[in-house]
């Protein structure tokens, strides 16, 4: 009976550090955000008052050549540029508290319904990238772990030392040089073939094509997103590839997995029941982190591509000085990094018990 | 001959009819160049459908397929009826402009266009919202009387005599006011309707215009009936794209590119000059403010021999800011490359390339066709007659900022203006008043006013040749050389060149 309760004692205990554990996580989880929020708000005051202070006039941009100073001043004072760069800000975070930010100088148009627009093809583009990314690094560092000190993994070496060595946009340069113009294999211009129209139902292209019951058209699609994928994927595959094999080597120093061969355990079993679920931890934190830096890589990678992401809209916006666009589009990019990052905050406390026990500690 | 882009067509065409496919469907990626479309690869979108929102000269080829103008420049630049079949100025003012408008002109949903189109266009939209930058130019209409449907009489508040030149260019899309009241602003976004050759049938803001030819245009239904755009900001990709025959005709193309483009089979290359102007903005400050070294710098440069290197000496050299073939174009007048004048000039400042003056200047990079490239060859022309420049580069952004303010040298430009009429060249970046002038000064603006309000074209234009040589021999700008348009199109194309380097697919038709 003591043994039970002492059984029992013990049980109720783990589940009161359990719930402990789960407030604590969520305070955590909620620490995070709030920085986030505090980080989110610094960064557009930054940037409206680095835009603000450039020697450069958006307003000049617009005018037509007989315009005289007198005009310049007001179309100044309609765009609501000549108030001071804290009344501007107070405005526009009020606004953009409100979902609303401002209308493009260049188009005329409100910048949401803009981003709105270009928003989905980034986040597809970037989601297929990390995708085949993770695909190929998790692949390329079994493989080589499987192999190793073999010349298998000596060649894998050599070709991920290469891939790291080149940026994404030089990968995009060079596939479209072999793959679209010397083999003509894949298209790579825009999202779909001119005769090809996909209806606009989510902004999701892909997802669009399949709602609309068109596989030739999800097809046509995938085949026009190829490359820019691959080449966004190329930044982030080499790096997931050498931390999880490294995470990989490590796994295989520690006691269980002497312990698990000792169970009796096959190879197989060790490598999918310990060595990955060790190995993966890490990686899945560089891979938040190269994530969000895959969206800074959508700015060439778009440009190159005529693909209308959120990219390709801030190089013409920073083009045409589009102070509201940019502003908003920094928002969006800033948005996105961080909650990528509380993503994989998430992720990593859902699968390693250490980082909740730290929390409890 | 079968030509290679011809082999891949038809090699395509091929395996995809006998049904082999390649895994993840290889061998559909080259579907442009059916005889009933085309595909262009341009580097900007338009800004906003709303056509007389934003007026910028990168996507008037766009517009003006999709709506018409009251007139047109025609490909030799000659400007002519469109929409509007007679103009004239009612009296010597400048200020009272009657159009007559044709009668069979339908917009695209087969409403009749009248004279209260242009109304609502150019007056009643712009009044309702400043905010259009097309009221930016016409800010001088008083009022459009339409006393009947096809004639229209502006009444300007000042003299504008430039408004015939406006009325086929910037922002001057004519818009069907039944339409645009029933749908409004955002319907009109959503679905715009335009009287030009082509109707628009999908859009993908920054990626691609698809249009289909209309029938009812009242020039006649174009001989291609699909058209697409494609938005291709990067020059290489667009160079790329007609290399892998996924565009029939790609655009504002590096010189390099379009000249190893027309060495391949079924592509011809082509570098054609425009009416734009390359230019040395002149500024009024620091040792500029001396004519001998103005001019020094101006007879310093071997215009012929940049021509050659950067142009394959397409563009001709000038020696006032027209180019041949627009309106006061001086042939007679020539400011002669001559590098002993120059030493000579500078000789008299106390200055020698062994002992040069230290000057600032400006120019852009990458943003018109070997910009750079045309500043380090000055710089280093100049530096034979002891001109030594300090190059600086800004974005167009930066100059706009600066150019009437705190430019401390010349900045090299490519003046654009589709109309070459001289009063929107150098009656423009000279005029003192004109908040975009670099080079200001009182002896300017006293020779300038009567020309603004000259309404006797003939007179005008001899008005704007002369003021044109005398403002060159005192230095007070430096005109180079014609722009230019590089591009390539497939062969098989017949493509009709623009003088204004604008691109009228409605014209273009398919040989064989």
């Amino acid at each position: 009976m003591a043994e039970l309760g002492l059984i029992g004692g013990a049980k109720g205990r783990a589940g009161g550090l359990r719930r402990n554990g789960g407030a604590r996580t969520l305070k955590r989880l909620a620490r995070r955000f709030a920085t986030s929020i505090v980080t989110l708000l610094a960064i557009t005051l930054l940037v409206f008052v680095v835009l603000r202070t450039l020697p450069a006039d958006p307003v000049a941009m617009l005018m037509p050549g007989n315009a005289t100073e007198a005009d310049m001043e007001r179309v100044r004072a309609l765009l609501g540029l000549d108030r001071s760069v804290l009344a501007q800000y107070a405005i526009w975070l009020g606004d953009a508290l409100k979902g609303d930010f401002g209308r493009s100088i260049q188009h005329n148009t409100p910048v949401r319904v803009l981003i709105a627009d270009a928003l989905p093809v980034t986040l597809q583009i970037v989601t297929l990238s990390v995708g085949l990314g993770i695909f190929l690094g998790f692949s390329g560092g079994l493989l080589a772990f499987t192999w190793r000190g073999t010349p298998v993994e000596a060649g894998i070496e050599m070709g991920n030392g290469l891939a790291m060595a080149v940026p994404d946009f030089l990968w995009g340069i060079i596939l479209i040089l072999a793959v679209g113009v010397g083999l003509q294999w894949l298209p790579f211009i825009g999202l779909q073939s001119p005769s090809v129209t996909v209806p606009d139902i989510t902004g999701f292209v892909l997802i669009d094509a399949l709602l609309a019951g068109d596989p030739s058209a999800f097809l046509d699609v995938l085949r026009h997103l190829a490359l820019p994928v691959f080449a966004i994927a190329m930044g982030l595959a080499p790096t997931v590839m050498r931390v999880f094999r490294s995470g990989l080597m490590e796994a295989y120093t520690e006691d269980y997995i002497a312990s698990a061969r000792l169970r009796g355990q096959s190879e197989r079993q060790v490598l999918l029941r310990h060595g990955l679920k060790n190995a993966v931890i890490p990686t899945i934190t560089l891979i938040g982190v190269q994530a969000s830096m895959l969206f800074g890589g959508t700015l060439l990678i778009e440009t190159i591509f005529g693909l209308p992401g959120i990219g390709a809209m801030m190089v013409t916006a920073i083009g045409g000085h589009d102070l509201p666009a940019i502003q908003a589009l920094t928002f969006c990019y800033a948005v996105l990094v961080l909650a990528t990052t509380i993503a994989v905050d998430v992720i990593c406390l859902a699968l390693d018990p250490r980082l909740r026990i730290k929390d409890q500690s | 001959m079968t030509t290679r882009r011809q082999f891949l067509k038809g090699t395509s065409a091929a395996i995809a009819g006998s049904g082999i496919a390649l895994p993840f469907g290889l061998t559909g990626a080259f579907a442009s160049g059916a005889p009933a479309s085309l595909s262009i690869a341009v580097p900007s979108d338009v800004p906003s459908w709303d056509p007389i929102a934003r007026i910028e000269p990168g996507p008037i080829s766009i517009y003006r397929a999709v709506f018409s103008q009251p007139l047109d420049y025609a490909a030799d630049n000659t400007l002519g009826g469109g929409v509007v079949q007679n103009w004239e100025w009612l009296d010597d003012s400048g200020m009272n402009l009657k159009l007559t408008l044709r009668d069979d002109v339908l917009f695209h949903n087969g409403d009749r266009m009248t004279s209260a189109d242009i109304r609502f266009t150019f007056l009643e939209r712009v009044q309702a919202d400043p905010g259009l930058a097309l009221g930016w130019i016409w800010f001088t209409i008083g009022d459009i009387e339409t006393p009947d449907e096809t004639t229209a009489i502006f009444r300007f508040k000042m003299p504008m005599v430039t408004a015939p030149a406006f009325l086929g260019y910037l922002g001057a899309y004519i818009l069907p006011k039944t339409y645009f009241e029933t749908v409004g602003a955002e319907g009109f976004l959503e679905k715009p309707v335009g009287s030009g050759p082509y109707m628009l049938a999908e859009y993908e803001r920054d990626s691609r215009i698809v249009l289909k030819a209309f029938p009812d245009y009242f020039r006649g239904k174009p001989a291609i009936e699909t058209v697409t755009f494609s938005v291709v900001k990067d020059p290489t990709t667009r160079a790329a794209l007609i290399q892998s025959n996924q565009s029939d005709l790609s655009t504002a193309l590096s010189v390099r590119d379009v000249a190893r483009l027309g060495a391949l089979d079924g592509i011809t290359g082509q570098v054609d000059p425009t009416v734009d102007l390359y230019m040395l903005h002149m500024v009024n400050t620091g040792p500029w403010q001396d004519k001998n070294l103005r001019l020094a710098a101006h007879h310093a440069i071997d215009k012929a021999a940049i021509s050659r290197a950067f142009f394959q000496g397409k563009v001709e050299p000038l020696s006032t800011p027209q180019g041949p073939g627009t309106p006061a174009y001086r042939p007679d007048f020539d400011f002669a490359f001559d590098t002993a004048k120059a030493q000579a000039l500078m000789a008299e400042l106390g200055y020698g390339p062994e002992n040069p003056v230290k000057v600032t200047f400006h120019c852009t990079r990458g943003v018109y066709p070997s910009d750079y490239d045309i500043a380090r060859a000055i710089t280093q022309m100049w530096a034979k007659v002891g001109i030594e420049a300090d190059l600086r580069v800004l974005t167009v952004a930066e100059y706009h900022n600066r150019s009437n303010k705190e430019l401390e040298g010349p900045m090299l430009w490519l003046w654009s203006n589709a109309t070459a009429d001289p009063q929107l060249n150098s009656g423009y970046f000279l005029d003192p008043n004109s908040a975009f002038s670099v080079w200001k000064s009182a002896d300017v603006g006293e020779k300038i006013a009567p020309l603004l309000g000259e309404t006797d074209v003939a007179k005008r234009i001899e008005g704007f040749g002369a003021f044109n040589v005398w403002a060159v021999e005192q230095g007070y700008t430096v005109p180079l050389f014609q722009g230019a348009v590089a591009l390539a199109y497939s062969s098989g194309l017949a493509f009709t060149p623009y003088l204004n380097g604008w691109l009228s697919p409605a014209e273009y038709r398919w040989n064989g």
